[in-house]
């Protein structure tokens, strides 16, 4: 920016510190001739000063010409004041005398040049040296005042920082540091930069160290720095994840430990009741056998005292045998319930799980009946089956289903009155077979019809001793219906008979072996 | 009539078998377990043997695979007795070469009606 006209401003304001008007004129008519376009304003008091100063950056004057002799003002004053007032406007100091002494004094109190009055010639280069000058003074000013703030933004963060701050230079020598950082120095941080992701213990406070590396102007490392954070709290929170977490996984062993516990308990209960049920076995042989052989041997004339006496021992024996095979069932079956028996246990050998196959409902019904059929017809009942021609299997143990369709009819059988009908019959329906086995007999009370399936309930004629039974065929008939998909339901009137209905899933013909 | 050899450890048991047995004329032999009754089979002649599933020292299952393994005994028929009713039961009995199955407690009639056909195949 060398030239009149400076570039966006083209207009100079120049203010002339001069009591003699000619001279101004003078002056302006120079500056013109040297091309600057000019507008001036001439002051010669000290009032007239101050008021020219007053204007605000915008309109006050890019440049001072002052008179050194002027009379009535200090001219070093009038210096003084105008770099005081507008720094960026060089002052230049004409006068009609030159002695070495004031051309110096001038100088040293702001003048940028000094001028004899009949040299005007030199003022145009003058001025723009003076402005150009003046430029890069502002120039390098603001750029000063820009590093500064930047500067004092860096000196505050760091000092506002939470967490310590420090450089070092490439020997080690401190560079800058926060008061934190010092703070933790006396606290008995080591003098060297902690490494990289360390945690550093401090009293009770837990610190977090990060490294980083500030690259020099050889791009070799130039300084490194180090950061610490307080870690405390989140280590507290972490330590107190990791107890709960131990906690919930020592209550889940305890658990597990428990649980298995209840399945060994479970499983020799199971084994129990199975050892035990196949040990009655053994006796009930000798008491079924010799009491067959007293019969055969003819003791006692039919229907004498002796002879029921001997009867009576052996429905007694074939009751307790159902009772035994009932127990056996479902115990076997809460065994399975368990998944018990692994069958790599060398304790409990593998116990092969019962065969499930499509059960044709004919055959099961016939064959139940078949069983069932003298038991019948010794309590003078009859016993009717009720078939369609075609219906699909059902899928499921073959001898589970049985047993249950046997203590459905026997109670049928048990609970009729002599003369009656018990009747069985089964159908086929949206995918569900339907069993029902219906008696004549003495019927149920709607007070107890919920109780029915309860394990060892029996009934209040059951309990009389008008009937004999276990109280486990209808629960274990539930079981075993539940446990094929299926479902039964009971009802009874009093005095009108009872209706066990059992649904069972058809077994989808697709799946089935041609 | 036959010779039978018994083999049960419960003495109630042998006995009812050893009456039905003599009842329909057979000669009986009782022995209360596997081995014992395999060393009677060594010197004495035996037509059927009524054999216990659960017995001390050698059960009935080993002791029937023990029979069979022995060219002399293949065709001996050997009936198991057993408590153990399971459809899975039987068919390991039947496995380990017995020629039939009863399930105590068994009816005395029937077993002698089972040792019948076993002895008499042809004319079961």
């Amino acid at each position: 920016m060398t030239t009149p006209g400076r570039g966006m401003s083209p207009t100079l304001r120049v203010l002339l510190v001069e009591d003699r008007p000619d001279d101004a004129e003078l002056i302006v008519a120079e500056l013109g001739r040297a091309g600057f376009r000019v507008q001036a304003d001439r002051v010669d008091t000290d009032e007239g000063l101050t008021a020219a100063l007053a204007h605000d950056p915008g309109t006050g004057p890019d440049l001072v010409v002052c008179d050194y002799s002027l009379p009535g003002m200090d001219p070093i004053d009038v210096l003084r004041r105008c770099r005081s007032a507008r720094p960026d406007a060089p002052v230049i100091v004409t006068s009609g005398v030159m002695d070495e002494h004031t051309c110096v004094q001038a100088l040293r109190h702001g003048a940028v040049d000094f001028l004899l009055k009949d040299r005007l010639a030199r003022l145009g280069p003058a001025v723009t040296s003076a402005l150009n000058a003046a430029d890069l003074a502002r120039t390098a000013r603001l750029a000063t005042a820009r590093e500064r703030a930047t500067v004092d933004l860096m000196v505050g963060m760091l000092a506002q920082s939470p967490a310590a701050i420090c450089a070092r230079d490439r020997d080690g020598a401190t560079l800058v540091a926060n008061q934190n950082y010092r703070d933790l120095l006396e606290r008995g941080l080591p003098e060297q930069l902690p490494e990289q992701r360390t945690e550093i213990q401090l009293g009770d406070d837990t610190y977090l160290a990060l490294r980083f590396v500030v690259p020099g102007p050889d791009g070799e490392v130039g300084a490194e720095g180090g950061i610490l954070m307080d870690i405390t709290a989140q280590k507290d929170t972490e330590r107190q994840l990791r107890g709960a977490r131990a906690e919930l996984q020592q209550q889940a062993g305890e658990l597990r430990a428990s649980n298995d516990e209840l399945r060994e308990l479970d499983l020799l209960k199971n084994d129990f009741v199975g050892s035990v049920s196949h040990e009655l076995r053994t006796p009930l042989t000798s008491i079924v056998g010799y009491s067959e052989l007293l019969i055969d041997a003819g003791i006692g004339a039919p229907g004498s005292a002796h002879r029921r006496m001997v009867e009576m021992i052996a429905s007694n024996a074939q009751r307790l045998l159902t009772l035994i095979d009932d127990l056996l069932i479902l115990s076997r079956m809460d065994g399975l319930a368990t998944g018990a028996s692994p069958p790599s246990d060398p304790a409990h050998p593998a116990r092969p799980a019962p065969r499930i196959e499509p059960v044709a409902v004919q055959d099961l019904v016939e064959s139940a009946c078949a069983v069932m059929l003298p038991a019948a017809e010794a309590a003078g009942l009859t016993l009717r089956t009720v078939l369609p021609d075609r219906m699909p299997p059902v899928i499921g143990h073959r001898d589970q289903l049985e047993r249950s369709l046997l203590n459905l009819i026997s109670n049928a059988v048990k609970f009729s009155t002599s003369g009656g009908t018990v009747t069985v019959s089964a159908g086929g329906q949206d995918g569900t077979i339907t069993l029902d086995v219906t008696d004549q007999g003495i019927g149920i009370g709607a007070d107890e019809l919920g109780q029915l399936f309860t394990r060892f309930y029996r009934g209040s004629a059951a309990r009389t001793g008008a009937v004999q039974g276990t109280g486990l065929g209808l629960s274990l008939v539930k079981r075993i219906v539940e446990r094929h998909g299926g479902s039964i339901a009971i009802s009874s009137h009093l005095g009108e008979g009872t209706t066990a209905t059992v649904r069972l899933p058809a077994a989808d013909p697709a799946a089935l072996p041609v | 009539m036959a010779t039978i050899l018994i083999a049960d450890d419960d003495p109630d048991i042998c006995a009812l078998l050893e009456f039905t047995m003599a009842a329909d004329g057979h000669t009986v032999l009782v022995e209360h377990d596997g081995e014992a009754a395999l060393a009677a089979l060594d010197y004495a002649p035996v037509d059927l043997v009524l054999l216990d599933w659960m017995m001390p020292r050698m059960a009935g299952l080993d002791t029937c695979r023990a029979l069979r393994a022995d060219h002399r005994f293949a065709r001996l028929p050997v009936l198991m007795l057993t408590a153990r009713a399971r459809e899975d039961d039987v068919r390991r009995g039947l496995a380990a070469g017995a020629d039939d199955y009863i399930v105590k407690p068994f009816s005395p009639r029937e077993v002698a009606a089972r040792v019948a056909a076993a002895l008499h195949p042809r004319q079961a």
